[in-house]
């Protein structure tokens, strides 16, 4: 949180390798949000692109009230619903994921972790955008419901009543997966 | 226990670990410092008008720091000045000046406080410049007096 402060503090001053460690510091984070969000590395690249040339052009005026992954996390989630809304209806076919749980060891567990890493992304996909998006923000960015709330611009039980139908969803959908 | 009963730790753990190429991060790289660049300069000539604001805000506030000293420090010699008994002659006409004006000023000070003494102080500057001394005592004291 300090460490963010002091980087925002040399970026507005117009240092570039303050933005370059903040650049190096999230990009893969963010990659991987829009990537959940979005179902494309190329787009998902692309919005990462874009959301850190629009960091970039608010040098001098940045002012940062919470932390910087959140305020990062918030403009990729906004500029994702954007491309989702523009491509709505349109199917894209995944080919992104290098890895996922990195808890796993032995050729059982990396079987399993294989399944899970195409299982996952296509079980998210089965969500409504908003309940996936809400669902992404709150446990892969580990974002508060307070503060996806005021980042989308919904009230805080919208957020959660969106997060509680998007789990109870999966869990649905998860059960008929497991009896099949 | 069915995997969907700890389904928020089987998200969580999918969370995609997704890495930039070098190719996308020079871009991104290049064409943010560019952007940073852009806007640096605009901020830069947007906020010079600011600046020269501040630097006259702040010789405003010094001129009434100054004004505020002499003032005060004028108050505080009136006053010892009624307890001592007149000699009836110093003959220092500098000091007579310099009484005149203090009094004309603290008169001003009374009518308007600050904003007044400047308004006086920016007066007998348009009226006499910062030069004053090829000007005749008259002139000098002339509108001065606090009315």
């Amino acid at each position: 949180m300090i460490e963010d402060r002091i980087l925002v503090w040399k970026f507005n001053r117009g240092s570039k390798d303050a933005f370059r460690r903040i650049y190096e510091e999230h990009k893969n984070d963010l990659l991987g949000l829009a990537v959940s969000l979005l179902r494309d590395k190329s787009i998902a690249e692309d919005v990462v692109h874009d959301v850190f040339v629009s960091f970039a052009e608010t040098v001098g005026t940045f002012n940062l009230s919470g932390t910087l992954k959140g305020y990062l996390s918030t403009c990729v989630a906004n500029r994702a619903r954007d491309i989702n809304r523009l491509k709505t209806g349109q199917n894209v076919e995944t080919d992104f994921i290098e890895a996922t749980d990195t808890t796993s060891d032995g050729p059982p567990g990396n079987l399993i972790v294989c399944e899970r890493a195409n299982f996952l992304p296509d079980l998210l996909a089965r969500l409504p955008y908003e309940q996936r998006e809400v669902i992404v923000l709150h446990l892969h960015q580990e974002m508060r419901f307070r503060e996806i709330a005021g980042a989308l611009g919904l009230s805080i039980n919208t957020v959660q009543s969106r997060y509680r139908y998007g789990i109870k969803k999966l869990r649905t959908i998860l059960d008929n997966e497991v009896t099949k | 226990m069915k995997p969907s009963d700890d389904i928020e730790k089987l998200v969580r753990q999918g969370k995609p670990r997704s890495t930039t190429s070098s190719r996308a991060d020079k871009l991104t790289l290049d064409d943010s410092f560019s952007a940073m660049d852009r806007a640096m300069q605009t901020k830069s000539s947007k906020f010079s008008p600011g600046r020269k604001n501040f630097s006259t805000i702040a010789i405003r506030i010094a001129a009434a720091a100054a004004i505020v000293i002499a003032v005060g420090l004028f108050l505080g010699r009136d006053k010892d000045k009624r307890e001592v008994p007149p000699t009836g002659d110093n003959g220092d006409t500098n000091r007579e000046t310099k009484l005149i004006s203090m009094m004309s000023l603290r008169l001003s000070y009374q009518r308007g406080g600050l904003d007044a003494l400047d308004e006086q102080f920016r007066d007998t500057l348009d009226a006499f410049g910062p030069r004053s001394s090829g000007i005749s005592m008259r002139d000098l004291l002339e509108g001065t007096n606090g009315s």
